[in-house]
């Protein structure tokens, strides 16, 4: 039974990356109907980030974070203007908007590969806090994952709070509503669209360095994975429904860590895009998403 | 005068959608503009908020040329308009339609929305109060909280012009108000429209179908018809021009 709530606990902590990722799929796809495919590659940018802040330049673990939150937020933004704005502006069909993520995406990656980048190397992730595991009702909960549950309590609860009570999150809304109207209502639609990828990439960002102190293994290919299984849990919340985006992250976490825990760990990614066929299948408007369906 | 068009031209492809199209709104004025299906009325309303970029020719606000402003600059200027099928932020309540059209007009950060400083509240609760203020004009206050997709249709038709006057505009664009509306709803409206140009001091430019609405209560109507101003006067003037007879009834109808 201790073994079961265990799992939970990582389940928990899995979801909890996943959930900061998936916000930005969720809120991109929300405001321009765009898959962001390079997304997961924010994320990979962003443990780079994390990891050249604490080793090299010896920033306090916090300070790490907001230092590759807001750099991952500068090339978020670069990239929508630079590959994504000028398609919008001449209203291409969505698809050359996807394709072209893809594109971000492997051109981030290989950049990122270059030996005067990062190299294309394996690194270690620091540990930049000493691991001290506590006995809480007979399971073992250690300082990553209370640290990892923390922050990304606090990053969703100011996301909410953008979103709900400020007038920047009640330009988003109206945006992703109606942008024609949003724009009548004398919205610079243009910059809540950059803002939008500014906060999902800083939410990649911080979940970038928490996967790293979590899973301390690092490389520029590292992406990918988390960001598919981010975009299933996106896609399972229904997807531009930011609630849904989270339960969804939890979700698959759990399933991921249950399915290594009591059937075996080769079956842990096949079980993901299962649930991603048969959601698309059965429920594609996802669990909380509205009836107009997934259009990619 | 508060709007001056001077040669304004567009066309889409092969279709020339509005040919040298001049007009002067005065300040105050209630214009109406009229012609037939497809003669490029909306196309004039999109030209001026900067939904549409002309081909070439000027469009001239306060003495400001906006030709090539983006449409929320022209917003901000004092331009706002309402469309002919309704477009309203459903899921948001009546409230939020008016306080969203506020919002933009107000000073705070997102800094400040976050520490809740002093400023930030105090100019919170004036902008509800205000938006109460709003609503109660327009005999809105009881369904605040509901959301805009449930309202009847010629409430959803307030609200979306109580949204455009909430942007505090000097000109008010007004596309097709009585559409899909009933007699009593229509009259209600143009009671409606009087009262709001009164009360907010405004030029308002209308398009408008139903010809009991345009003659009543406009005092000067253009024509339009094939992208170009056929007509243009009084009521009464306009009511027996044959040109506009023609183009509304056919040809031969025009000169019995």
């Amino acid at each position: 039974m201790n073994y079961f709530f265990q799992q939970l606990l990582n389940g928990f902590q899995l979801g909890s990356v996943y959930a900061l990722i998936s916000l930005g799929y969720t809120m991109i796809y929300g405001i321009i109907r765009l898959i962001n495919f390079a997304h997961g590659d924010i994320f990979m940018l962003g443990a780079y980030f994390g990891f050249y802040a604490i080793t090299r330049f010896k920033f306090n673990f916090f300070i790490a974070i907001l230092f590759s939150m807001v750099l991952c937020m500068i090339i978020n933004v670069l990239i929508e203007k630079i590959a994504y704005a000028p398609l919008r502006k001449k209203n291409v069909p969505r698809i050359n908007l996807l394709i072209t993520a893809i594109g971000v995406s492997f051109f981030l990656e290989n950049f990122a590969s270059l030996k005067i980048i990062f190299g294309p190397d394996y690194l270690p992730y620091p540990r930049p806090f000493k691991i001290i595991t506590f006995d809480f009702l007979g399971l073992t909960l250690s300082s990553i994952q209370i640290i990892v549950f923390f922050i990304t309590l606090v990053l969703l609860l100011i996301l909410d709070y953008l979103i709900k009570r400020t007038k920047i999150g009640l330009a988003m809304r109206a945006v992703s509503y109606d942008k024609e109207t949003a724009l009548l209502m004398g919205i610079n639609v243009d910059n809540i669209i950059s803002l939008t990828f500014a906060l999902g990439a800083a939410l990649a960002g911080a979940g970038g360095v928490l996967y790293g102190i979590c899973y301390p293994q690092i490389h520029p290919f590292m992406g990918i994975m988390p960001g598919l299984k981010a975009f299933v849990a996106a896609v399972l919340g229904g997807i531009g429904v930011i609630s849904g985006a989270v339960l969804g992250s939890y979700i698959i976490g759990m399933i991921e860590v249950f399915t290594a825990a009591f059937i075996s760990s080769t079956f842990r990614d096949a079980i993901a895009f299962a649930i991603l066929i048969i959601v698309l299948l059965t429920r594609p408007q996802g669990l909380f998403g509205k009836e107009e369906g997934i259009k990619l | 005068m508060i709007l001056k068009i001077e040669n304004l031209n567009k066309s889409f492809g092969g279709l020339k959608a509005v040919k040298n199209f001049n007009l002067i709104l005065n300040e105050g004025e209630l214009c109406g503009l009229i012609g037939p299906n497809g003669a490029g009325k909306t196309t004039i309303f999109n030209l001026i908020t900067g939904f549409y970029k002309p081909d070439n020719g000027k469009i001239i606000f306060k003495n400001q040329d906006i030709t090539n402003l983006l449409p929320h600059q022209i917003v901000n200027l004092g331009i706002s308009r309402t469309f002919q099928n309704i477009r309203l932020f459903n899921n948001l309540t009546v409230l939020e339609n008016i306080l969203f059209a506020f919002n933009y007009q107000i000073n705070y950060s997102t800094v400040e929305s976050i520490l809740r400083t002093s400023n930030f509240r105090k100019v919170e609760k004036e902008i509800k109060e205000k938006c109460y203020h709003f609503l109660k004009l327009f005999d809105l206050e009881k369904k605040a909280n509901i959301l805009a997709k449930n309202l009847p249709y010629g409430e959803m038709r307030k609200l979306e012009i109580a949204r455009a006057l909430a942007l505090n505009p000097k000109l008010l664009l007004l596309d097709e108000p009585s559409c899909g509306m009933t007699i009593n709803e229509t009259s209600l409206l143009m009671d409606l429209i009087r009262f709001i140009k009164e009360e907010f001091r405004l030029t308002i430019f209308i398009i408008e179908h139903q010809m009991r609405v345009i003659m009543n209560l406009c005092e000067r109507i253009v024509v339009m018809d094939f992208g170009e101003i056929i007509a243009e006067g009084k009521p009464a003037e306009i009511q027996n021009n044959p040109k506009v007879i023609a183009a509304y009834l056919g040809r031969e109808y025009a000169y019995r």
